[in-house]
């Protein structure tokens, strides 16, 4: 019986099945490219990220040893190129108030402008709630955001994101909680203003 | 903002709270927290409240499918970039590959195995060929002839010649440089400083000994010699004698091309061995014999030897028959002793010669005597020393050394310059046909010849005007030198202590 592992295929390619490394792509293209999605929060930039991720993959594929597993070495490569991505990014990004504030364009910083109307649907709280998460989520320290998001998103156990990452579990974990609490405040103060203006 | 404390720090089971909310407990672990979390209040208002955190960024932030262009070109282009990696080799090999595919790992490794080949050479020798020493005498050379029937010599002309040709061209570019001479039933071969002697006991089918000043040399016959000679079985048993190699003698044609004195007409390059039988124009001490050997072999020398005995025959001869011509030696006017003739028993009949077209390369080498020598006849010629110059010259020529054209040109020039024209004119004649010297070399020197003449000429006038009485007699006793050097050019050789009746041109 075949071992279909993450290491197995990256073996595989390594002696040069390349169908293996396809199969490795097909499997993680989808949580790596969210990953990176959500932590340079620009979709081409994703794409190229991602795409770039995957080469990194090939380059060092004679380089890949057992003992690493698989998904750790992926997730570091994608967070090292986010972070340098970020890194770039971080000088010509603006916020613009035209620009969408989801990853679907159909809500805006204006639509969420108070217009001074008093009825507000569900539909309309529920779009709040999730723009003003989201703003929570990038509000997010770097060190505390990543963790959040290799937690919730690329779903990586603690010590792997401790591998990925490059610190103690401890320090992974304790940084998950903080990041954790500041979610849970701004949706407490959205709940709040929701209430008061019900 | 301080990452090194939790909230929970005082609670063990309470640091538990995220691993459980994660699930990544173990069962007993998870039923521990569980036992905990129903005790401890915080721990259910932080579950409860992480819990729904989580649930809201599910909802906010759903997994999204990449583009179109992640799962076409792109993924494309990698499935393609990942086809075009090759994949690893040997770990063995990984230093060389490094080495080849790394240009400056290259250019070291390049410098080193050149600059190791020549540290090496330079410690062997300096960059110049080692000295010879006894061990390194054992060269490969012409294996033994047998003579060949004569009633299939006509018969074989077009394949000899053909033979000939292509053994000529193979040792063409064999440099020996001295003549093979052979006297006293001996066969007698000159290269470099080696006097080459057979010796029967020594011979063999693929050997051949020489004895030279500094021991004894052992011949090797040249492989595919060996093959011919063991694809023909012999008719009769193999000869004692052997038969010197004819080519020895082409190498040395440059010296008797001038000379048309020669005696081509029995053309026999045979090292007679001492105590054995051999044939030949002179013959060996022991009876001669006839070898009716493999005509195959024969072929060659006699193919050669057709060759080279009309008019023109140069070298041939050397290895049999004393060329009736001045040897440097000679120049001393000390006197030697003719060879004898050879015996009528040994000499067969004029197209019979058998010589066999086997080199025997006489290995030559620098040695410090010969070299130290060199260099002082070189600075005595040019120090206009001429004397010396040339008495050097001749003892480099006894010593059996290779004497370059350059030294053969200023011996030229020292003779004509101690008012010895007539031989000076004879030696350049010598040297025009060797290939080596350029024209406007030879040109000079004979300009210098021929106005060191004219100079002379006056004097000599003037010499024989002033004692017109003693002419007569000057011109007789001339005259008798002259046909005593003529009838006898050995005798003018002076005596060697190893072979007293060598003559060479060179």
């Amino acid at each position: 019986m075949r071992d279909d592992s993450d290491e197995s295929l990256m073996f595989r390619y390594r002696d040069g099945d390349v169908r293996a490394f396809e199969l490795l792509v097909t499997r993680h293209r989808k949580p790596v490219f969210n990953f990176i999605l959500r932590f340079v929060r620009d979709t081409a930039q994703a794409e190229d990220v991602t795409q770039e991720t995957f080469l990194r993959l090939i380059k060092g594929a004679d380089a890949y040893e057992r003992q690493a597993k698989f998904t750790t070495w992926l997730y570091t490569i994608a967070r090292n190129l986010c972070v340098d991505a970020a890194r770039r990014g971080k000088h010509r990004k603006a916020a613009s108030l035209d620009a969408p504030v989801d990853e679907e364009g159909s809500v805006s910083l204006l639509d969420l402008v108070p217009d001074g109307g008093a009825a507000v649907d569900r539909q309309v709280q529920s779009r709040e709630l999730a723009v003003r998460l989201r703003q929570a989520i990038e509000a997010l320290p770097d060190e505390q955001r990543e963790i959040f998001l290799l937690r919730e998103v690329a779903d990586l156990q603690f010590n792997e994101i401790a591998a990925v990452v490059g610190c103690p579990e401890n320090t992974v974990k304790s940084r998950m909680r903080y990041a954790l609490e500041k979610l849970r405040e701004a949706l407490e103060e959205y709940r709040d203003l929701a209430r008061a203006v019900q | 903002m301080s990452d090194t404390t939790t909230p929970h720090s005082t609670n063990d089971a309470c640091e538990q709270l995220l691993d459980y909310v994660y699930g990544e407990l173990d069962e007993a672990r998870k039923r521990t927290f569980e036992e905990h979390l129903a005790t401890c209040a915080r721990c259910q208002t932080e579950a409860a409240s992480f819990g729904r955190v989580r649930s809201a960024v599910k909802r906010v932030m759903p997994a999204v499918e990449p583009s179109g262009n992640v799962n076409g070109a792109l993924h494309a282009q990698l499935m393609h970039a990942a086809a075009q990696r090759k994949p690893r080799r040997g770990a063995l090999l990984s230093f060389p590959r490094k080495i080849v595919q790394h240009p400056a790992w290259a250019m070291a490794a390049m410098f080193t195995i050149v600059g190791g080949a020549i540290a090496i050479n330079w410690s062997r020798g300096k960059m110049a060929m080692p000295a010879m020493s006894e061990s390194d005498q054992k060269v490969a050379a012409a294996p033994p002839m047998p003579e060949p029937i004569a009633a299939e010599r006509q018969s074989d002309k077009p394949m000899a010649a053909a033979e000939a040709s292509v053994e000529k061209n193979k040792y063409k570019e064999l440099q020996t440089p001295k003549t093979g001479l052979l006297e006293d039933g001996k066969s007698r071969l000159k290269g470099g400083d080696l006097a080459a002697k057979a010796k029967d006991e020594e011979v063999s089918a693929d050997k051949l000994a020489l004895d030279t000043p500094t021991g004894t040399l052992t011949v090797q016959r040249p492989a595919p010699h060996r093959a011919v000679a063991t694809a023909t079985p012999a008719k009769e048993a193999p000869p004692k004698s052997r038969k010197v190699s004819s080519n020895v003698g082409a190498k040395f044609d440059d010296a008797f091309l001038a000379d048309g004195t020669t005696d081509h007409g029995n053309v026999n390059g045979v090292i007679g061995g001492a105590g054995g039988a051999s044939s030949g124009a002179l013959g060996g001490e022991g009876a001669a014999s006839k070898s009716s050997a493999p005509d195959s072999l024969s072929r060659a020398g006699k193919a050669e030897l057709q060759e080279q005995a009309p008019g023109r025959d140069r070298g041939y001869a050397a290895a049999t028959q004393p060329p009736k011509k001045q040897t440097w030696g000679a120049q001393n006017g000390a006197p030697a002793q003719a060879p004898p003739p050879p015996p009528a028993a040994t000499v067969p009949a004029s197209p019979s010669p058998v010589v066999s077209s086997r080199s025997v390369q006489a290995p030559t080498g620098p040695n410090k005597e010969t070299e130290t020598l060199r260099k002082k006849a070189e600075e005595a010629a040019r120090s206009g020393r001429c004397d010396e110059a040339i008495k050097m010259y001749q003892e480099l020529d006894k010593l059996s050394q290779f004497i370059t054209p350059t030294e053969r040109l200023n011996y030229v020039r020292c003779l004509s310059q101690r008012g010895r024209q007539e031989e000076a004119l004879k030696r350049l004649d010598e040297l025009k046909n060797d290939k080596r010297m350029t024209n406007s070399e030879l040109q000079k020197v004979e300009t210098e010849i021929s106005d060191a003449r004219r100079r002379q000429e006056p004097r000599a006038e003037k010499k024989a005007a002033k004692k017109p009485a003693a002419a007569p007699a000057a011109r007789a006793v001339e005259q008798q030198q002259q046909r005593a050097t003529d009838a006898a050019p050995a005798e003018s050789a002076p005596a060697r202590p190893t072979d007293t009746k060598t003559q060479k041109a060179y």
